[in-house]
């Protein structure tokens, strides 16, 4: 067990902690904005260390191109999932999915209409 | 509600088609505005706002439209002029001026000159850098110099990017990739991993906190960008990093609208600060 096997392990580990949290966030965040939140971000990221330490297991065996297979993958996933969860918030945010009862403040509600582009 | 505007404006040299679009949006009859148009959403009755023309997918021309934008909720109802019928929205009063009508019915296709930018800017070189893109991608994921891979790689290439070059409008400015400037996308990339690991822990701690420790809302920043890549790239970057998700831009005012879990302050400047501020930054030192 070498310097390099630890660093995958902890790249997995560190991956699972996240899409756990992202998961348990899911589940216990309030309202669907919040909930976003924990999709979006910690699952991205968790989903992103895993993809990392599995390129590096790949570059370690000496498979090239399964690595940069692998590390694609991770670049579609973090170039996505902003969008995804922006058109999401956006979209409930207009059909009316109601914010939490403890929302502090909601600036959307009387913004000047947006032009569109 | 009198003055009623075309949608869409850039005023400078109007064709004659646009003119007669703008004189009929102008001269909307007064039982039209005070026609009851339900928005579909809310039940509000929702005033005309006057004539647009959308361009429309894979081909160069266009259709007016007849646009209605509801009070309440913002919901944009268009109805395609050659097509709409007086059925369609009902009047307070009797009289349907068939001749209006007409009017409107013979609006059919929007010439090339006159749609909004993004559709005619885009040609042959959005087509061959989507198919570039399209096909390096295609290389990666195959792996191997196959003569068949080649062959199809160039095939599904083609094929997507015939269909989507023309949602392609970002192009990177000149002189970005510039040893001088690789510096300052090394500092945007430090600064967006920084950000990410030290978000996501927190927001971790946040939710596995058994008291839940939040205070979320929706609040309005400044952002002095300008532009669709810039905006883009903070938009997305934004979503991913600080304790927010970013629900809408307003490109004109130079809003952005972000739904943010823990608010620790109203103040559009100071949660500017607390947000975006160091990305903007790093973005415009990389870009402009």
């Amino acid at each position: 067990m070498n310097l390099l096997d630890l660093l995958i392990l902890a790249l997995y580990l560190g991956g699972f902690f996240f899409n756990l949290s992202g998961v348990i966030g899911i589940i216990r965040l309030p309202d669907l904005y919040c909930r976003l939140h924990a999709s979006s971000k910690n699952t991205s990221l968790g989903s992103t260390l895993i993809i990392m330490g599995l390129a590096l297991r790949q570059f370690q065996m000496g498979e090239i191109p399964a690595g940069i297979k692998v590390i694609l993958i991770g670049t579609f996933i973090l170039t996505t999932t902003p969008i995804g969860s922006h058109a999401l918030a956006r979209a409930a945010y207009k059909y009316g999915v109601p914010l939490w009862e403890g929302t502090v403040v909601d600036q959307y509600a009387n913004a000047p209409e947006i032009k569109e582009a | 509600m009198n003055q009623v505007d075309s949608i869409g404006d850039n005023s400078e040299a109007l064709s004659p088609l646009e003119q007669r679009a703008r004189r009929l949006a102008r001269t909307l009859p007064p039982d039209l505005l005070e026609a009851s148009f339900t928005c579909p959403l809310c039940n509000v009755q929702t005033p005309a706002r006057g004539i647009r023309a959308r361009p429309l997918q894979g081909v160069d021309q266009g259709q007016w439209q007849l646009v209605f934008v509801c009070p309440a909720c913002g919901l944009i109802t268009a109805f395609d002029a050659g097509q709409i019928t007086p059925e369609k929205i009902t009047f307070a009063r009797d009289s349907q001026r068939e001749d209006w009508w007409n009017e409107l019915r013979s609006f059919k296709n929007a010439p090339r000159s006159i749609l909004p930018k993004h559709v005619h800017e885009s040609g042959l070189r959005e087509f061959w850098g989507t198919f570039l893109l399209t096909f390096v991608t295609w290389m990666l994921l195959i792996g191997t110099f196959n003569p068949i891979d080649v062959i199809w790689g160039v095939v599904v290439s083609v094929v997507c990017a015939r269909f989507t070059f023309r949602y392609a409008g970002i192009s990177l400015p000149k002189g970005v990739f510039q040893p001088a400037r690789l510096g300052a996308l090394l500092a945007l990339l430090g600064e967006f991993v920084r950000q990410l690991v030290v978000q996501n822990v927190s927001l971790s701690m946040r939710v596995l906190n058994p008291n839940l420790k939040i205070r979320p809302g929706i609040v309005a920043i400044p952002t002095r960008l300008r532009g669709d890549l810039p905006l883009t790239l903070v938009g997305s970057l934004s979503t991913l990093t600080p304790d927010t998700v970013v629900m809408d831009i307003d490109q004109h005012r130079g809003i952005m609208y972000v739904h943010w879990i823990d608010v620790r302050t109203t103040d559009p400047e100071a949660a500017y600060q607390l947000i975006s501020a160091g990305l903007e930054e790093k973005i415009s030192r990389w870009l402009v």
